[in-house]
């Protein structure tokens, strides 16, 4: 009996086990495991595999390939990379999650009271103890290599993994984070790999990810993953399909999915999962085989960053007012169609003759019907207008509607409102929408991405660059070290070191007649403000070649601009 | 005595007291819940099947965000629902500490569940879980995907941080139409034999802007405070200016009547409204009143704006809104007459 009830124990546990394996989402159970499945560019994983074969090699260079920090947007590939690297060229991966529960927590959370402060252990307690065990993995393997039990590599190579990060928005945490990265990296043999994603489109969430990488010092390599190819990302997809046995999902959904994601391969794998699903369903009630699934992936699958705001922006540039003549390419059909909906539009009530100059007619975009039905906050929108009006604007006076109505907005209530200004979307679209021409020429226009957080993560790293000088000067002459403020770094040793890179070594003679004075002690605070422009301008005026700084200095400016912006 | 007072409690019935009728007439289907039928389409796909991916629901409140969730895990867990989900919202703790212990220890629960089928975790107003937490979030949802899906219903999914939205299928409920919230209105109505005028309705579906949820409430607040559904006393329960006289305030600021628009100020000013009370309800009128054409709509919306801009100043005063019914009043003027 026993017997039997234990075999009937394994079975139901083996079913749960096949069942739980038939049951994971396709991310996990696709995943890539060679390169040939991995859709990242071949020269980015070459680069990645390259460090790799650096850091486990005896070669002196492994000294310098202990921390790697993988970058990019969500869905890219980082960690994928890295779980098929670590197949191929058999390494372990240690990685760190967080808060792994130990006893103390299950029961500090039942009843609070338990946990009294000398029994707390804090998550930056918990990395730092497991970074010091984890650096320590390796060695233990060299003192017994009897136990290794892989006979083709006798050392197994291992990585540690940080993807969960601590927490690291305190500044104090963010210090006791990076001393312990950096602790790691001098005593430890282990090569680190910190993976981070970007965390949005808005950049506003970027401290959290941008945080770790601004290393004090700078034995870090860093590789930026680009979102994924259209193509590789179509045949990756496609892959999958077969992979699955998903055929219902048509080559004309896949390419909709690829559209729509935006370079994310795990958002387009959820997606053709769900289609697949969906298009099941739908064939099984004998529906119309393409038209449903294509509309509900549309609404599906959009990320917010791509095709809802296209949308958004292209109902409100567009500018559609009743009477427009319908666009040369609308079939018969359409025009009617367009007649009709015109039909049901009341006419504007009359304005004032003062106003004469302001009339329009109806227009066919309901501002209170676009703010409910897209969920897209005022200040996003706002940026994308104004990245993308100018196309649609005819003459200068458009133009000039349209932008002193968006500075109207931004300048009234921008800092009083929390979070959101109810009047904002309303007043964003009206007033564009009544700036523009009406019809709008159409000319091709395009729709593009505002340039703001492009530049703002330019500036950004800019100022880090900054730092790094500063950090080196320092530590090269300490005593002179305050001399370097953050702006001299920019303005005036950007140059030198650019001139440096050129490959002069050495200088014509008697540039310390410029160059020296900025280090002269004792002298008046206004007199070393006097110098210091006559110091600059001689080096343009010596090195008119070298007048390119002007855009080091550009993003400089940028960056104390965009700092005020934010 | 004892058993007189246990007759008191089995003849329970008899005490008149009421459940919310927002609670009594949730939806218990997907198939009850109303808007949105293309996305609740789909969703009843995923109840069939089973295999629920990690959903975010973004939207206005009081569209059926929430509901559709707990519809959707009823039908997937049926009994199991109770050991199976975990529903935490912005009034639970929910910072890092939580979605590292809390959400993972669950995440870790042993729960006997029929095949195909998956414990969920249900975060309500996600997007007022800090960045900290989300990126913590982050990696666990990941992890765990084989046993625990996750559900998050929020007002804005932008708050949501990329990765996450990377991870999840993201559906977006538009607001109710007019008629939607009307049909359920009335449905209530009938149930709870509920006496009521047309005006009433139109005035509740006014105050509540696509929100079911208040719109519902009102219903019952106003049912049981005045026995009868009519617009005025929707107003009176609401505490909200009657948009009647609001409307009469701005045809008169358009025509540039100034002495019209302050005598309908006054009044609702001595009925005891606050400054915000007036300016939000101005607004709501005027973003759809049709007696206005564009240029004006979009040059009185940019004045109510700025003046509620000083009332949240702290400047709610009637010299306030007067000095806004004045400025309105302007545009509708010529402007030859304000040249010496």
């Amino acid at each position: 009996m026993v017997c039997d009830w234990d075999h009937r124990v394994f079975c139901h546990l083996l079913i749960a086990w096949a069942a739980a394996q038939e049951n994971r989402l396709w991310v996990d159970k696709y995943a890539p495991e060679t390169e040939v499945d991995l859709a990242v560019h071949k020269q980015k994983i070459e680069d990645v595999r390259r460090w790799l074969r650096e850091a486990f090699s005896t070669q002196p260079i492994s000294k310098y390939r202990r921390l790697l920090v993988l970058t990019g947007p969500s869905g890219a590939g980082k960690t994928a990379t890295l779980r098929v690297l670590s197949g191929e060229m058999g390494f372990s991966v240690i990685e760190w999650i967080s808060a792994q529960q130990s006893p103390l927590d299950a029961y500090g959370y039942a009843d609070e009271n338990i946990s009294g402060d000398d029994l707390y252990e804090s998550a930056m307690d918990k990395f730092e103890t497991f970074l010091a065990r984890a650096g320590n993995y390796r060695s233990v393997f060299n003192n017994n290599p009897a136990q290794s039990s892989s006979s083709d590599s006798p050392t197994q190579n291992a990585v540690i993994l940080l993807e969960d990060l601590p927490n690291i928005l305190h500044e104090g945490i963010r210090q006791r984070f990076h001393s312990a990265i950096h602790r790691h990296v001098q005593r430890s043999t282990i090569p680190v790999i910190i993976v981070v994603s970007d965390a949005g489109v808005r950049g506003e969430t970027e401290e959290v990810g941008a945080g770790p990488l601004r290393w004090s010092r700078n034995n870090e390599v860093s590789a930026r993953f680009n979102p994924i190819a259209v193509t590789f990302l179509t045949s990756a997809l496609k892959r999958v399909r077969i992979r699955a046995g998903a055929a219902v999902v048509s080559d004309s959904v896949l390419t909709n999915i690829v559209e729509s994601v935006s370079g994310d391969i795990r958002a387009a794998i959820m997606a053709l999962e769900f289609t697949a699903v969906r298009a099941g369903a739908a064939g099984s009630q004998k529906r119309g085989r393409n038209g449903p699934a294509n509309a509900s992936l549309e609404s599906l699958t959009r990320k917010e960053n791509a095709l809802v705001l296209f949308h958004l922006l292209g109902k409100v540039l567009y500018n559609k007012r009743k009477g427009d003549p319908p666009p040369n390419h609308a079939t018969k059909r359409e025009a009617t169609n367009l007649r009709k909906i015109d039909s049901k539009l009341k006419d504007e009530p009359p304005l004032q003759a003062w106003f004469n100059h302001e009339a329009r007619a109806t227009s066919r975009v309901s501002a209170d019907e676009l703010y409910s039905s897209t969920p897209i906050d005022a200040s996003l929108f706002s940026l994308y207008i104004h990245q993308n009006y100018t196309p649609f604007c005819a003459t200068l006076e458009h133009s000039d509607a349209l932008i002193d109505n968006l500075s109207w907005v931004d300048a009234n209530g921008g800092d009083n409102w929390y979070e959101q200004n109810p009047y904002a979307f309303h007043l964003y679209a009206l007033g564009t929408l009544h700036a523009l021409p009406t019809p709008v020429p159409h000319v091709g226009q395009k729709f593009y991405k505002p340039e703001l957080f492009d530049v703002g993560k330019r500036a950004h790293e800019a100022s880090n660059a900054i730092d790094r000088v500063r950090g080196w000067l320092s530590d090269r002459s300490p005593e002179n070290a305050s001399t370097w403020t953050r702006t001299a770094v920019a303005l005036e040793l950007g140059v030198v070191l650019r001139a440096k890179d050129m490959g002069m070594q050495k200088p014509p003679h008697g540039h310390g007649l410029f160059s020296e004075m900025r280090f002269v002690h004792g002298a008046g605070n206004a007199e070393v403000a006097g110098e210091r422009e006559t110091g600059g301008v001689p080096v343009s005026e010596e090195e008119p070649k070298r007048r390119l700084d002007g855009d080091d200095a550009q993003g400089t400016w940028l960056e104390d601009d965009d700092i005020e912006d934010w | 005595m004892s058993t007189t007072k246990e007759k008191e409690i089995a003849n329970g019935n008899d005490v008149p007291y009421e459940l919310p009728w927002v609670e009594k007439y949730r939806p218990k289907l997907l198939d009850d819940i109303v808007g949105n039928s293309d996305t609740i389409d789909r969703l009843k796909v995923i109840a069939q099947s089973g295999n629920v991916p990690h959903l975010i629901i973004s939207g206005m409140p009081g569209i059926g965000k929430t509901t559709s969730i707990h519809c959707l895990a009823h039908q997937l867990l049926g009994d199991a629902y109770k050991d199976a989900v975990l529903e935490l919202n912005a009034s639970d703790e929910r910072g890092v500490d939580v979605v590292r212990n809390k959400i993972k220890g669950f995440a870790q629960k042993k729960v006997t569940l029929p095949p195909g089928r998956h414990k969920i975790v249900i975060l309500d107003e996600a997007d007022s879980m800090t960045a900290g937490a989300q990126q913590a979030l982050r990696r666990t949802m990941e992890i765990y995907s084989n046993t625990t899906r996750f559900c998050l219903a929020c007002n804005m999914s932008n708050k949501i941080i990329e990765p996450i939205q990377s991870r999840c299928a993201i559906l977006r409920y538009a607001k109710l139409r007019d008629e939607e919230v009307l049909k359920r209105l009335l449905e209530i109505c009938e149930e709870e034999k509920v006496q009521y005028n047309d005006d009433g309705l139109t005035a509740l579906i006014f105050t509540a802007e696509g929100d079911m949820r208040q719109a519902i409430n009102n219903l019952q607040s106003t049912w049981s405070g005045f026995g009868f559904v009519s617009g005025e006393s929707v107003f009176k329960v609401c505490d909200q200016p009657h948009p009647i006289i609001i409307r009469k305030m701005i045809s008169a600021c358009a025509k540039g009547d100034i002495d019209g628009a302050t005598a309908s100020l006054s009044e609702l000013w001595q009925q005891g409204y606050s400054a915000v009370d007036i300016v939000v309800t101005i607004f709501r009128v005027v973003k759809n009143f049709d007696e206005l054409p564009e240029y004006t709509k979009l040059e009185f919306i940019k004045e109510i704006g700025f003046t509620h801009m000083r009332i949240l100043e702290g400047v709610g005063t009637l010299i306030q809104l007067s000095g806004l019914m004045a400025r309105l009043c302007k545009m509708g003027r010529n402007p030859e007459e304000f040249k010496f």
